[in-house]
């Protein structure tokens, strides 16, 4: 029996709520306009914080008005058909759609926006507050306002003529020949209404209210039924956005559910941060409501429905401290086969938790050192390993029971899961130029790294660099990150050439990582000695500031298997010796032979001195192609003199004396050649200055190698993890030590304890092999009786 | 099949081969006709003999310009009237819809008004769903009530069957367009499910001219068939000698419009004028009085820009 009673009401419940829809409406026209239309940034109203797009919501609303206005037997005409960019049909033709049905009003849907900090509702009718252009819109705005306001609770209403509060007439109502209202319904700049407003339920509900006001205007019945609506909060949380003083202060709660007696008509709520629900078309009378929300206690309130009106039943749900935290969520998951070796652990709690009780009892097996970072509500951490896991390793991680909620509830059960490493977990430098201790290094030199992985750009700054002899940073320029065949490189150039005959270092930091974030770990330091020789110009021949003679290479007879189209001469400023200018030479060879020759139709002569010496200065790529030249003598016969493999970068001066052409006479310069070799680059570039004879030759810097001072440098970087760099200068051989001790004096270990010629040293010093941990040392270098002391720190 | 096939395909020709000539077109000066402490007006349509009528905010009221001493006369003050009234073919009087609310719900009448004298006659009484009114160039008088096709003879008593129509009658509804034929309701959707509106017959009475909601303006046959595509561009209205079809580009954000100027184009879409070019001034709903464009401005003003076909 008492189950058909249920059903008896149930069966009620339903047909008076399709009696009190039926008919109400019927014969009346109206036309529904969802303001806007589509995604466009510049005028459909975007809110980022929430992702709320007001064309959406209007749209959402219109739908549900439309349903609403057909099932209480309207006719309804909307004005767009979708919400995509195409669905935004002009003002004028909104208005037009309005005026050639012949409807009997028109509502326009909007929500508003105004600094974030504002939300009240307001009826706009074309004209002024005391003089409207239709006075029945005045009138539907003062009854459709009051309905909207009552089911948004928004903080105020107001009804007013457009030209009184805008001072302009809204363009949607301007041509309008019937009655009609544009509503922005609430502030969807205001962070807690915008949250709400991604609520299709709350849409609805504004939806109902305008039903309730079209209802009242055209004087048809009223609803004869009701709804109930509501807010679940957790009052122990705040929200971390603005928000008027009040409940909209405190935290909604997602995911709730929300049940009504009698009918058991269940909602399920969003996730959207709004905690709205709301249950239409109930016939007056006593209803329970039964809110839930896991991890909370449930609640209940009992509300006496009213015809044509919502009764509101917010709630604040309390949340169960007594129950015992789960692991929710856990990364990486089971559904990944395997995890980049510098991937985090994540963890997701059900309940806030005591970190520390957290963090001792997390363990990972094989064992990894790492750092914990947790999220505001103590309810999700991130592990960070400090290095990378073991490549092709399978790594458990567990967290037993001793791990408590900030309620000292210990875990339900021990949690643990598993998962595999990938292959790779260092970035390797494969190449470099310069290789580590090259010497006769061009000033202006091109430094050039290889990696077996593209880089992370974004891991650069300030963890490559060029430092001289006394660890000074040395400005450098025109850094290039690329990528090619899965390889990463990076090059770049000193901005100013460096000093002659000195020590410089390449400084790679071990935090220099790939796209994967795996880094390199250790630093890597790749000392060099600059060229000690230096120049004096002869008479310049030519000087390359202008074209002159020159040609591109697809006009030399010289010239063969190159790609013409890429393969270019040019005059630049790009770089340079001397003067203004440089000759640049761009070339692509499209086969594994070729030579990319530029003619110079003047032919200029070297001169008549066979004893004389020529020189040309090249910017070399690199490439392992030869520099060849090409002269004729005054007979027109020819000889190619081979100058240099290019296995450079930097500018260099190459000479020779002119007698090694194999040609009398005076001798003219018809072409200079890059010639490819069959290790040799498919393409580079090559510059090209001051084409020279009578070049005095080179001599030795008159700088010498030999340290004046004996001299300790200090450690670069500093502080340092885990690897640094020392460098020190002996003025005399003999015996040199050098030893670590720690601020209590206790000597770490002996770095060096040999016989060393008087010069310049360096020393990579790796504290991971000796097991420090973070702290002050002190490095102390020993020779010919004299010993100097310096400060490092290891900081972990 | 066959045969309505070549028949339609006749007229497709034929209308193609219209003599779109291609004239030059001059703008001249541009008059403003009313005042802001006037008051504000809108939508200005000229009668036969050239007076210009405009109807004030709301499409309420219908007003003219004294052609004697340029002085606003205002005919009536009633609701919706202003909304695509029409004058009798003599250009004497004028047929209007006059709108009522009762408690909410709209009801209008069919007036006509005699422009001299003032006087007003009750067509139609109060009624629901009434449509705007049609003159036909013998002195039918047509409207719609909840779609219905009415016919009014010229003694303004006797009704009269659809039939005696010598010329055709178009009409958007919703998402359709009616064409009516020799009595015979035709009802088309040249561009598919979507509004129609803006919708009339050329001057010759031949083909149409609408507006798809989301797909521009285009003219038709009356079978629907497209001839010419216009783009989209705003209320168009022919020309006199239907050679030339007036519009205007307004452009929104959703709330207001911000910019908006006056154009014509010629019917197959190959010749476009840009009439007003104006920064401030948002010029909206042109129509045609012979060889002028008259419009409003946002400001609720009247314009009229002489044009020269050379």
């Amino acid at each position: 029996m008492k189950l058909i009673f249920k059903v008896a009401i149930i069966t009620f419940v339903f047909i008076l709520s399709t009696n009190m829809y039926a008919q109400s409406l019927l014969g009346y026209k109206i036309c529904v306009d969802p303001g806007h239309g589509g995604q466009d940034p510049a005028n459909d109203r975007y809110i980022a914080a929430t992702g709320f797009w007001e064309s959406e919501g209007n749209w959402d609303k219109a739908l549900h008005l439309k349903q609403m206005l057909i099932d209480l037997g309207a006719t309804v005409i909307l004005t767009r058909n979708g919400n995509t960019n195409s669905d935004d049909p002009a003002l004028s033709v909104r208005a037009a759609i309005a005026n050639n049905n012949n409807v009997d009003i028109f509502h326009s849907i909007h929500s508003n926006g105004f600094q974030g900090t504002s939300n009240y509702s307001l009826m706009l009718f074309k004209g002024t507050d005391n003089s409207p252009a239709n006075p029945n819109s005045k009138v539907y705005a003062e009854r459709v306002g009051a309905k909207i306001f009552a089911a948004l609770r928004t903080t105020a209403l107001y009804n007013r003529g457009d030209m009184s509060f805008l001072g302009y007439n809204l363009g949607v109502l301007n041509p309008l020949t019937m009655q009609g209202v544009l509503s922005e319904g609430s502030f969807h700049d205001y962070i807690p209404e915008s949250w709400r407003l991604m609520n299709t339920i709350y849409r609805k509900h504004e939806a109902l209210a305008i039903t309730r006001g079209l209802l009242q205007h055209l004087n048809s019945s009223a609803l004869g039924t009701g709804a109930i609506a509501g807010i679940v909060r957790d009052p122990s949380k705040t929200v971390t956005y603005y928000a008027f003083p009040g409940n909209d202060q405190k935290v909604p709660l997602n995911d709730i559910k929300v049940t009504v007696q009698p009918g058991n008509i269940v909602y399920n709520g969003d996730n959207k941060n709004n905690g709205y629900y709301l249950f239409d078309g109930l016939v007056p009378g006593q209803y329970k409501v039964l809110i839930e929300r896991e991890g909370y206690f449930k609640d209940s309130a009992t509300v006496s429905v009213v015809a044509n009106q919502t009764v509101f039943a917010d709630k604040f749900l309390t949340y169960d401290t007594t129950r015992a935290p789960i692991v929710e969520s856990y990364y990486p998951d089971a559904s990944m086969d395997s995890v980049k070796t510098s991937d985090v652990v994540k963890i997701k709690f059900s309940r806030p938790m005591k970190k520390e009780s957290v963090e001792s009892s997390f363990s990972m097996n094989p064992p990894v050192t790492g750092t914990f970072t947790w999220t505001a509500d103590n309810m999700s951490f991130t592990f960070k390993p400090d290095l990378p896991y073991l490549p092709k390793q399978q790594y458990t991680v567990s967290i037993s029971q001793q791990a408590l909620s900030i309620w000292n509830v210990g875990l339900s059960e021990s949690f643990s899961f598993s998962f595999n490493t990938k292959f790779r977990n260092r970035l390797n430098l494969e190449k470099s130029y310069p290789i580590v201790d090259a010497t006769e290094m061009s000033t202006t030199l091109q430094i050039r790294l290889q990696f077996d992985a593209p880089i992370f750009q974004g891991s650069l700054a300030g963890n490559v660099r060029l430092v001289d002899e006394s660890n000074a940073l040395q400005t450098v320029a025109n850094v290039k990150v690329t990528s090619a065949n899965g390889k990463g490189y990076i090059s770049f150039e000193p901005k100013n050439p460096l000093l002659s005959n000195s020590l410089y270092t390449v400084v790679l930091h071990g935090k220099i990582s790939d796209l994967d974030s795996i880094p390199m770990v250790d630093t890597i330091y790749i000392p060099f000695r600059t060229s000690s020789e230096q120049y004096v110009s002869g008479n310049v021949i030519d000087n390359f500031e202008v074209l002159g003679g020159w040609r591109n290479p697809n006009q030399s007879m010289i010239s063969s298997g190159i790609d013409t189209n890429i393969t270019k001469f040019a005059i630049t400023n790009e770089k340079k010796v001397f003067g203004t200018n440089s000759g640049r030479l761009i070339y692509q060879f499209s086969g594994t032979n070729g030579v990319a020759a530029i003619p110079n139709t003047n032919k200029p002569s070297t001169g008549t001195d066979n004893n004389a010496t020529v020189g040309l200065w090249i910017f070399g790529d690199l490439s392992n192609n030869l520099l060849e030249l090409y002269f004729n003598d005054s007979q027109n016969s020819g000889a190619v003199y081979f100058v240099d493999t290019i296995n450079w970068t930097g500018w260099k001066l190459k000479y020779f004396p002119l007698n090694e052409i194999l040609l009398s006479g005076e001798k003219f310069l018809t072409d200079i050649a890059i010639t490819k070799t069959s290790n040799g680059a498919v393409s580079g570039t090559v510059y090209f200055d001051d084409f020279q004879t009578n070049v005095l030759v080179p001599v030795e810097n008159s700088v010498s190698e030999i340290p004046t001072e004996f001299r300790l440098n200090q450690n670069y970087p500093n502080p340092f993890n885990p690897s640094t760099i020392i460098s020190w200068q002996i003025p005399a051989s003999g015996h040199v030590e050098l030893k670590v001790y720690d601020v209590l004096g206790n000597e770490i270990t002996t770095l060096v304890n040999e016989y060393q010629n008087a010069g310049s040293y360096v020393f990579n010093f790796d504290a991971l092999k000796y097991r420090m941990s973070s702290g002050i040392y002190f490095y102390t270098i020993t020779s010919q009786g004299k010993s100097i002391t310096k400060k490092l720190v290891l900081m972990k | 099949m066959k045969i309505n096939f070549t028949v339609k395909t006749i007229l497709v020709m034929i209308v193609l081969c219209l003599p779109i000539y291609a004239q030059q077109v001059r703008v001249g000066e541009t008059m403003r006709l009313t005042s802001l402490s006037a008051g504000k007006f809108m939508n200005p349509k000229a009668s036969p003999s050239g007076t210009i009528f405009f109807t004030g905010e709301g499409n309420r009221g219908i007003y003219y310009l004294s052609e004697v001493d340029n002085l606003i006369i205002k005919l009536n003050d009633e609701l919706g009237a202003g909304y695509e009234f029409v004058f009798s073919s003599d250009g004497k009087s004028i047929f209007f819809r006059s709108d009522n609310y009762v408690a909410g719900k709209k009801y209008s009448e069919l007036k006509e008004q005699i422009i001299n004298t003032k006087e007003m006659t009750l067509l139609q009484p109060e009624t629901r769903f009434l449509d705007v009114p049609r003159v036909s160039s013998d002195g039918y008088i047509i409207f719609s009530i909840d779609d219905k096709l009415q016919v009014i003879g010229s003694d303004r008593v006797s009704k009269k069957e659809l039939a005696v129509l010598s010329e055709p009658i178009v009409k958007s509804v919703n998402n359709e367009i009616w064409v009516y034929t020799n009595g015979i309701k035709k009802t088309l959707q040249p561009l598919g499910d979507t509004h129609y509106i803006w919708t009339s017959l050329s001057p010759d009475k031949s083909n149409m001219l609408f507006y798809a909601v989301g797909k521009g303006t285009f003219v038709s046959d009356l079978n629907g068939n497209i001839l010419f595509e216009l783009g989209d561009i705003r209320y168009p209205q022919w020309s006199p000698d239907g050679k030339w079809i007036s519009y205007m580009l307004d452009i929104d954000d959703g709330r207001v419009v911000s910019e908006s100027d006056i154009y014509i184009i010629s019917i197959d879409g190959q010749s476009k004028h840009k009439i007003t070019n104006t920064e401030n001034i948002i010029e909206v709903y042109p129509s045609w009085n012979r060889n002028s464009l008259i419009y409003s401005d946002s400001e609720g003003m009247i314009y009229s820009t002489q044009l020269f076909f050379e």
